[in-house]
Parts: C-alpha cells; structure tokens; sequence
C-alpha cells in the first residue's frame, strides 16, 4: 500500500470512529484530558500498525482494545481524582425537561459506581455496538460470562434509577406474585 | 422460553433479533411491559453514555498526528530513494536534526543543580512512582532500534524539541513513548541502549523536586534532576555510566513545559 493509500485509510477510520473511541476512553478513564490523550496515542499507534489490520470490519474492535490496553498501561495504577458527577461532560446541548435531566445525573452516577468487571461490557456493547461474542474475545472472557454481566448491569443500574414509588410498587408486585405461588 | 431465560436474555441484550427472543416477548402482555420498561431504561443509559462532550478539532488533530510522522518519513524517503513500505530509518541521521531543529526553538534547559535541599513527600512519591513505571514499562521496550520519527514524535508532543548532536548519533533508542503520571502531568519516555541495558531519559512536566534526587533501588541507579518547569531522570542498570548520557541530553534538548 503506498503512502497515500494508506493515509487514506487512516483518515478513514478515524472519520468513523473518533466519536466512539472518545467516548469509551471518557467513561474508562473519566476525565477529558486523559480520555483526549488516550485518543491520540491509540491512534498514533493504530497508525504505526495500519499494514497490520487485516480487514476494516475488524477496525472498530481493533480500536477500542488499543484504547482499553493503552488506559491499563497508563492510567490504572494511577489514577487520578474522578470528576465530580455535577462536573461531566454530558453535552450541553440537552433541552429536555429539568427532570430528564435530573435522571441522567443520577443514571450516570450510578454508572460510575457499577464495578468495572460490569461496567466495561456494558461500554463495549452501548458505545462500541459489539455483540457479546465479540466483547468477549476482546475482555478474554467466555459468552456466558459477558451475558451474565450484561445482565447484573442493567439489573443494578434498574435497581439505582428507578423511582423510589416505582421500586416499592415493583418489590409489592413480587411480594403479591410470591404470595400466589 | 421460560420467563427466568427470557428476564436474563431481555437484561443481557434488550435488542437481541433473535426470532426466538423476539417471540418470546410478544407472548403475553406483562412481557410486553417488560420489554418496554427495559428498552426504555436501555435508551437511557444510552443516552447518558453517548452524551459526551467530543473536543473540538479532535478529528483534525488525529489526521495530523499520523500526517506529521508521515512527513518525517517522507523526507527521509526522497533521500534515499526507497520505497516507503520497505524502508527501515536509521537512527539520528544528520538531516533529521536538521528538521528537528527547524522546529519550535524554545527556552533552553537549564538544569537547577540545586542540592542539599530537604526532600519533600512528594519528591519521595515521585521517585517510588517513577521506579513503578520503570517495572511496568519494561515489558514494551523493542529488541532493535525505533525510528527517529517515534522519537521525534514523543518529545515533539510532550512540548521539547531536540537538538543536533554528534554524540547522540551512535546511541540506538529502543523506546519512546509519553506517559502520565499520578499527578496528571505530561512526560516523554526514551529509553537508550546503554552498556549495562536500557537507559531511560524522562522529561516530566510536574513540579521540580527539591533537588536532585538519586535513585535508589535493587536494581537502577540514575538521578532525578529538577528542572526550570519539571524534572529530568536519567536512569539505568546497576553500575552503568551516566554521566556522559546527562551530558549528552543537556546539550541536545530543549524542554520548555
């Protein structure tokens, strides 16, 4: 591939991807700049291996685990103080109602509290649109598991946004089914 | 389907097109009322996660950065004549020090021999951390010579620039590559073929320790040097020589953070 073939393709992909890639790293590493950062040198170094991508199918996928090893390498161990839910950069663009928008703090707090081990499938399949064999060969898992977490995600994130009248009105509604069996 | 199979199956993936799945939910109305509470939650924290803010110009920003190494190799190409596919640069040929010196001049390094200071906790933090990141890093170094336009890259982006300089142009680089630190500040990581093994050369952007700190550890010795703006460490195995190298690296780099 000459060099201009190949900047083409680079150019490509980051014209698809860049938004998703962005977001991912936001929500591993919560904080712009190091979301900003690990964009860049997932990236710089997807260029450097452009040859080695065999198909651009697998781009996507090849992308965000760039990004997912290059936050481990780098940001993991140190850490640095997370944002304060009131401070991120949800866009702010949102016109809807003073209420909507009071269900998206909460909904994004409760993600920031889900553990990653259910967190990361949820990004990978919300964000990135993998399909739960894909995340598994990307987090080294088996299906099961992925479906397992996928499942306790948005068990708990249900059990943390639902209104409190919902929930107690949920908990009576199993209370009642239990008492019929 | 049973409603335990289906309750996961609807949890774990609310879009699934299975046929199976998709009848299932149709099959009575309190699944129907299901699916909606659970789509409906499922838009939202789809909202909630695609809702950030994309930095302005990022796009553009990634094109460049591939489009500057590109450059570089470029350059070296019409000199030589070889296909760019083909190639293998060498390391610190006089014509990229060239280029690399037409770039940002900015304020020269100035190393604070400052010494005797008393050590704060957070040099003492900086050192631990810095010996971390050398274990940690280690695993990436290359067996053979990295391009100089990784280098170039790595220190061009950290905000230094490096000089022309004979003496560097016989020491193969292995490794370059920015990193952070707990405190958030900017470095450039270089790591050089030493005699005993690699070298590292870190330009960190955090706070200039009190003074020149020596490493100590079972297995590197080295110095971390306080800058103008930040701090320098030169780093090796046990019983290498570096005082050449911090010679070296003062002479040929500019570090304005």
């Amino acid at each position: 591939m000459d060099g201009k073939s190949r900047k083409q393709r680079y150019e490509t992909l980051v014209d698809a991807y860049y938004q998703d890639v962005y977001r991912y790293g936001f929500w591993l590493c919560k904080n712009q700049a190091l979301a900003q950062d690990l964009v860049q040198e997932t990236f710089l170094r997807a260029w450097r291996s452009l040859d080695s991508l065999q198909s651009d199918k697998a781009a996507k996928a090849w992308l965000f685990t760039i990004l997912r090893r290059e936050n481990a390498r780098l940001y993991e161990r140190y850490r640095p103080e997370l944002v304060d839910v009131d401070d991120v950069s949800i866009a702010e663009a949102d016109t809807r109602e003073p209420e909507q928008r009071m269900d998206k703090t909460l909904l994004y707090a409760a993600i920031d509290k889900l553990e990653p081990d259910y967190r990361d499938p949820l990004l990978l399949q919300v964000i990135g649109g993998f399909s739960g064999k894909e995340i598994a060969e990307m987090l080294d898992l088996n299906s099961n598991t992925v479906m397992t977490r996928l499942f306790r995600a948005r068990s708990k994130l249900r059990d943390a946004f639902l209104p409190q009248g919902r929930k107690q009105e949920q908990e009576q509604e199993q209370e009642q089914e239990e008492n019929n069996n | 389907m049973d409603d335990l199979e289906f309750r996961t199956r609807a949890f774990s993936n609310p879009r699934d097109n299975d046929p199976e799945f998709i009848n299932a939910s149709r099959s009575s109305n309190d699944r129907e009322k299901f699916m909606e509470e659970v789509i409906s939650l499922d838009d939202s924290i789809s909202d909630t996660l695609t809702a950030v803010t994309i930095p302005d110009g990022l796009s553009e920003q990634l094109k460049q950065q591939a489009g500057s190494l590109d450059d570089t190799v470029n350059d070296t190409l019409e000199d030589s004549g070889q296909a760019a596919d083909t190639i293998k640069k060498p390391l610190w040929q006089p014509r990229n020090f060239a280029l690399a010196a037409s770039l940002i001049v900015a304020v020269s390094l100035g190393l604070m021999l400052t010494t005797g200071n008393e050590l704060s906790a957070r040099d003492l933090a900086f050192h631990d951390e810095l010996i971390s990141h050398l274990y940690s890093e280690e695993s990436h170094y290359n067996d053979s010579a990295i391009s100089w336009g990784d280098i170039t890259q790595v220190i061009h982006s950290s905000g230094g620039q490096l000089h022309e300089n004979n003496a560097l142009q016989g020491i193969p680089a292995t490794f370059a590559n920015n990193c952070r630190f707990s405190d958030s500040s900017r470095a450039a990581h270089i790591v050089l073929k030493g005699e005993k093994g690699p070298v590292s050369v870190i330009f960190s952007s955090n706070p200039p320790v009190s003074s020149i700190i020596p490493i100590r550890d079972e297995r590197f010795e080295g110095k971390i040097i306080p800058l103008e703006n930040g701090n320098l460490t030169i780093v090796g195995e046990n019983k290498e020589s570096l005082d050449n190298y911090e010679a070296i690296i003062a002479e040929s780099v500019e570090w304005p953070i």
